[in-house]
């Protein structure tokens, strides 16, 4: 791999996918865990589980 | 020779109600009686006139069939003769119970694919599941609030709180998951399944639920149904046994009864006051029977 090549993966690593960052603030809870979004946050290592990421969406704190 | 036992009436036993047309019981029998009072007053009608100050004829008027019964208990026939309510008993839920009523305002919250599929007892959460009556709102496209009418059953199991003044239970809104997941309303022993599809509801749309904890059994009656009907009851009433043994039974043979008063008060037991009119049965000709019995001892 080429010195532009890991540069490129090292910023793929790090700076996270926008459609992963939150577009608004939202708060809910899902059984007794409770989950404060604020806009700009980067939920893609949130550990949600695929729908609330679907509600996510719907709720437009996603882009998709 | 020595006058005869003194005919008395004391106290009360029981009133059973029945059907006047085939003589069964209307499924229970009242024990918690206050009284059974019927008036049978009559009124005389005077014949007055010139300066005579005394009547010159006296005829009989009208008697009253106008009766009472105070029961400080509500056994299913009060529900059915007297307010035309439709009872129905449920058997015992060892695991509690839910009944999800419906949307109540607008018809996103209640829906099969885009809102609530269902909301259920938690399997392994059944000894927190509390008697309630639930009003869930929407307050963003995938969230709702839970709102709980009482907390007489909060700390049934694991205690439960209101949050706020609004009688909401959940500290932050619950989200309804997308694709038939569950997720659980803290603390009550329920939770929600989602909707097949992605959930989209509408803010501001209420459902209702009613949920139960571990019981042996539950009834609702529904009053002033659009079948309401009051229909006719005969009585079958018992004065206390006395000590000489002696048995003293009413038996009205037909009434109309109408209303019977349901009381919350500060410490003290509901009290039914029912208003009935005895009238002719013409299967039995008469209004009503006494009968005495001189038991021996």
């Amino acid at each position: 791999m080429t010195d532009t090549e890991n540069e490129v993966k090292k910023m793929t690593d790090t700076v996270p996918s926008s459609k992963m960052i939150a577009q608004a603030d939202f708060e809910a809870q899902i059984n007794d865990r409770k989950i404060v979004i604020n806009k700009g946050d980067d939920l893609s290592k949130g550990d949600f589980p695929d729908w609330f990421i679907t509600n996510l969406k719907t709720e437009k704190v996603l882009k998709g | 020779m020595a006058l005869p036992t003194r005919k008395t009436i004391y106290g009360v036993h029981s009133v059973a109600p029945y059907n006047p047309n085939t003589g069964m019981p209307l499924g229970d029998i009242a024990k918690v009686v206050g009284s059974l009072s019927v008036s049978l007053s009559g009124e005389l009608v005077q014949l007055n006139g010139g300066s005579l100050p005394y009547p010159w004829q006296i005829e009989n008027g009208l008697i009253s069939t106008e009766t009472s019964l105070l029961l400080r208990e509500y056994p299913d026939f009060v529900y059915e003769a007297f307010l035309g309510g439709n009872v129905a008993n449920s058997a015992a839920e060892t695991g509690g119970g839910v009944t999800v009523n419906g949307n109540r305002f607008g018809s996103s919250v209640i829906d099969a694919t885009t809102g609530i599929a269902s909301v259920s007892v938690e399997s392994g959460e059944e000894a927190n599941v509390k008697t309630l009556n639930l009003t869930i709102i929407a307050v963003s496209a995938t969230t709702v609030n839970v709102h709980a009418l009482s907390d007489v059953d909060f700390n049934n199991g694991d205690d439960l709180l209101f949050v706020d003044e609004s009688l909401k239970i959940n500290e932050s809104p619950i989200t309804v998951p997308s694709s038939g997941a569950t997720v659980s309303i803290p603390n009550t022993g329920l939770e929600i399944t989602g909707g097949s599809g992605t959930v989209a509801m509408t803010i501001g749309d209420t459902a209702t639920l009613t949920s139960r904890a571990i019981n042996t059994g539950y009834q609702t009656v529904t009053i002033g149904d659009a079948s309401f009907q009051l229909t006719d009851v005969g009585l079958i009433a018992y004065a206390q046994k006395a000590g000489d043994s002696a048995i003293y039974e009413l038996d009205i043979f037909r009434a109309k009864g109408a209303g019977a008063p349901i009381s919350f008060a500060e410490k003290a037991f509901s009290e039914a006051e029912i208003p009935l009119q005895a009238f002719y049965d013409s299967a039995r000709n008469g209004v009503m029977q006494v009968r005495r019995v001189q038991n021996v001892s």
